[in-house]
């Protein structure tokens, strides 16, 4: 792809794009900064202290210092993966749009999305690791696939192929434009006939890692990898659009049309409207007649409450903003205006943010499989580290959208 | 789509439409070579049948790792260092109880007594246990046995059994069973031990992406803890709650250390690993019987070989027939509950409690 400007290109650009992404006015560099500190703070506290039996071979310290147990082996970490992964995934909307459809706005965004999905994908693998009890032994293991059996094997492959596809046209996207040239044709042909079995790939694979255990019957339902798609569907373009609505506000000079935010719009309503639909099929299905005990005490926990408040709360703020966000977005007067569109963005993203983490996956665990109520208290050390994992994806994250921002700006033709 | 205000919107129109038309023929494409990337056998069991007959298991069909002289050298060098550590906490207790004391000689005995086998499966052996659901008095003495004879992490209160208390009124729903109660047996209650089932299917093994779980020849499923991730996906997928995550580092006590140890049984766990039941490999590869099957007072579990029909599990088969938990899963447990009729005297019914 980047062959007539061979390597040295490659590295050019991708000098340029740290470049250009860490210089910056004040305001930006303080931005920065913050993240840093956060970042290396979470990275001390899990390297030096959550894994330190492991890393530095002390007695201290270990798993035992965040709220996973016994009962429930997936926490906090496995909850961001799963949110994460959906948002990478809906980068395929925006790619779509801009290069099957040809729609121009959306292919002025496009970069944003692909970002995004780097950035998130980091994340994923960053919150298996964190979770892992032996991350250097993963490292050397997970490569060879020994166990083609196991889904996390499977996720593994089309995680990193997704993110290395999307990091590829990253780069070779601002490559082009910096070189005041079109994206050509063939790769995007061949980018999107790669990249589009994956994206949805690494979704449904996330959602088939847990919906094929008979040991956790709420999540042991084939409607598992659908609904996570169409929440990923939803949250993943209202998180764009929201990033849109900031940098419209920070640049000053930045413009994205009006029409792609309806577009993407429209497209958030009708996944959000299946997100709710699968969960009130889920509800029909525990509810209506009879269905194995186990599955019904978990998904009582889930939407009546019980010994779990938070679970219960995270799941009716889901119902409840995924309504909202349904009911606003059909309304012709908030249909026209950027900021109400946003608002209905940042419903959508809380919504989903809820559903998708710790509601997704907690009400196999909440309840063991033995039938005995078991409990999850998010720990201090699980935030700090969730949060420096965030700080340094984030970092990340500015950093390609300003080399993008800047790129952009430097074009002297239309390239879109 | 609708992109045709410039001049030559009709070719691009159809440029877009032959493009989505290729992109979704590769993505089918792309999507059926995944499917044939597996191997064709292993999709075949995939959607085998569940036989009636599977309590005479079939033959293993996962892969276990080489028992032989890597396996052994590995086991020597472990011992090794176990006896080295364990010489410095007994130094430590010696220091601290004084040089005559009797944890002082205890300790340095042990110490000096450790020995880490590998012993592989014997050939033609398939081990099955099963408990009597009328004769146990949920006493938790299997418990105990276990935590002592398996070096148990003792800083974590970790245990591998799971005694429930289910009312034998009504339909027995392990919803309702309870797992803390304080006094037993009572009238009106049967305890149910649960631990590891070593299933004939077990998800655990199909989940585990580094294959550090098996089935092995004889049927019971091992770790191999210098191999495991820690993923924990096992303990998700387990359907009987059996499996076990080291959360710290296991602490190493000298004065309680079982000796005795195999390499993928009850060696002393480095942290972040899971761990489970191993039906004792390190007895029952000898020929002995598990330690909770020692330890219970009224003798409610059975442990044999189900291929040789003169072993107490063949006639508790025969006799009583068996039940297992939560057949709906599939995994076929080769740990079976029977009723044998005999009742041990409820607490209430010898004069009040």
């Amino acid at each position: 792809m980047a062959s007539k400007d061979g390597v040295r290109g490659a590295i050019d650009t991708l000098v340029y794009i740290f470049r250009e992404g860490l210089g910056g006015p004040r305001s930006y560099k303080m931005l920065l900064a913050g993240l840093t500190i956060m970042a290396i703070y979470g990275i001390y506290l899990w390297v030096f202290v959550q894994h330190a039996p492991v890393f530095l071979g002390s007695d201290n310290g270990g798993l035992i210092m965040t709220g996973v147990n016994e009962n429930v082996p997936w926490g906090l970490y496995i909850s961001f993966f799963t949110f994460w992964v959906g948002i990478a995934a809906s980068a395929v909307i925006f790619s779509f749009a801009a290069y099957v459809f040809g729609d121009k706005g959306f292919k002025r965004i496009v970069a944003f999305a692909e970002a995004q999905a780097v950035a998130a994908l980091i994340i994923t693998v960053w919150g298996i690791v964190a979770n892992l009890g032996h991350p250097e032994r993963a490292l050397l293991l997970m490569p060879l696939l020994p166990n083609k059996r196991s889904m996390l094997d499977w996720d593994f492959i089309v995680i990193f192929t997704y993110m290395i596809l999307n990091a590829i046209a990253f780069v070779y996207t601002i490559h082009v434009y910096r070189k005041q040239r079109k994206l050509p044709y063939k790769f995007i042909v061949v980018y999107m006939i790669i990249s589009t079995p994956f994206a949805i790939g690494i979704h449904t694979v996330t959602a088939w890692i847990f919906h094929a255990l008979t040991a956790r019957p709420a999540l042991n339902t084939a409607l598992l990898a659908p609904r996570f798609i169409a929440t990923a569907f939803a949250s993943g373009p209202a998180l764009i659009l929201l990033i849109l609505y900031i940098l419209e506000w920070s640049t000053g000079w930045f413009r994205v049309d009006l029409a792609v935010y309806k577009k993407t719009l429209n497209v958030i309503i009708i996944a959000l409207t299946t997100g709710l639909f699968f969960t009130l099929a889920e509800v029909h299905e525990a509810f209506w007649y009879t269905t194995e005990p186990l599955k019904k005490q978990q998904l009582i926990e889930t939407f009546l409450g019980g010994h779990y408040p938070l679970l219960t709360t995270l799941t009716w703020l889901w119902i409840a903003f995924g309504v909202a966000a349904v009911l606003l977005g059909i309304l012709p007067p908030m249909r026209n205006s950027k900021s109400s569109i946003a608002l209905i963005s940042l419903l959508t993203v809380i919504g989903v943010v809820a559903e998708k983490t710790l509601a997704t996956i907690l009400p196999g665990f909440i309840i063991n499989p033995l039938g005995l109520p078991s409990d999850y208290t998010i720990t201090p050390m699980e935030i700090f580290v969730g949060v420096g994992i965030h700080a340094t994806v984030f970092l990340l994250l500015v950093i390609l959208i300003r080399a993008y921002l800047v790129t952009v700006k430097r074009l002297g033709v239309d390239v879109f | 789509m609708v992109e045709s205000k410039n001049g030559n919107g009709r070719k691009r129109v159809d440029e877009n439409r032959r493009t989505t038309i290729k992109i979704l023929a590769l993505a089918a494409m792309l999507s059926a070579v995944d499917v044939t990337v597996m191997d064709r056998d292993v999709f075949k069991s995939m959607l085998k049948k569940v036989g009636l007959n599977d309590i005479l298991g079939e033959e293993s069909k996962f892969s276990h790792p080489e028992y032989g002289t890597s396996l052994e050298a590995r086991a020597r060098r472990k011992e090794e260092e176990l006896k080295r550590l364990c010489m410095d906490a007994a130094e430590i207790i010696c220091e601290d109880k004084g040089e005559g004391s009797t944890e002082c000689s205890l300790a340095r005995e042990k110490c000096s007594k450790i020995h880490v086998k590998a012993t592989p499966p014997q050939k033609g052996k398939k081990y099955a246990m099963a408990l009597d659901v009328d004769k146990c008095i949920g006493c938790r003495r299997c418990e105990y046995a276990c935590v002592m004879e398996n070096n148990t992490p003792w800083n974590m209160g970790m245990d591998w059994i799971t005694v429930l208390e289910v009312s034998r009124e009504g339909v027995a729903e392990l919803q309702d069973a309870k797992k803390d109660y304080i006094s037993a047996p009572k009238p009106g209650k049967v305890y149910v031990p649960v631990a590891c089932q070593h299933c004939e299917d077990p998800p655990c093994v199909h989940v585990c992406p580094v294959v550090a779980t098996w089935k092995d020849e004889d049927g019971i499923v091992l770790i191999d803890y210098d191999r495991c991730i820690g993923c924990k996906y096992c303990v998700v997928a387990c359907p009987y709650g059996a499996r076990r995550f080291n959360l710290v580092k296991p602490k190493l006590e000298p004065v309680k250390l079982n000796p005795n140890m195999h390499i993928h049984g009850n060696i002393i766990r480095p942290v972040h690993v899971v761990e489970k039941c191993t039906w004792c490999v390190q007895r029952t590869r000898d020929g002995g019987v598990p330690a909770c099957v020692e330890a219970c007072p009224v003798g409610a579990r059975v442990f044999g070989d189900l291929n040789d029909p003169e072993s107490p599990i063949r006639q508790v088969i025969d006799e009583y027939g068996v039940f297992v938990l939560k057949p709906e899963t599939g995994t076929k447990p080769k740990f079976f509950y029977f009723f044998g009729g005999a009742q041990t005297p409820r607490r209430g019914e010898e004069g009040g409690e």
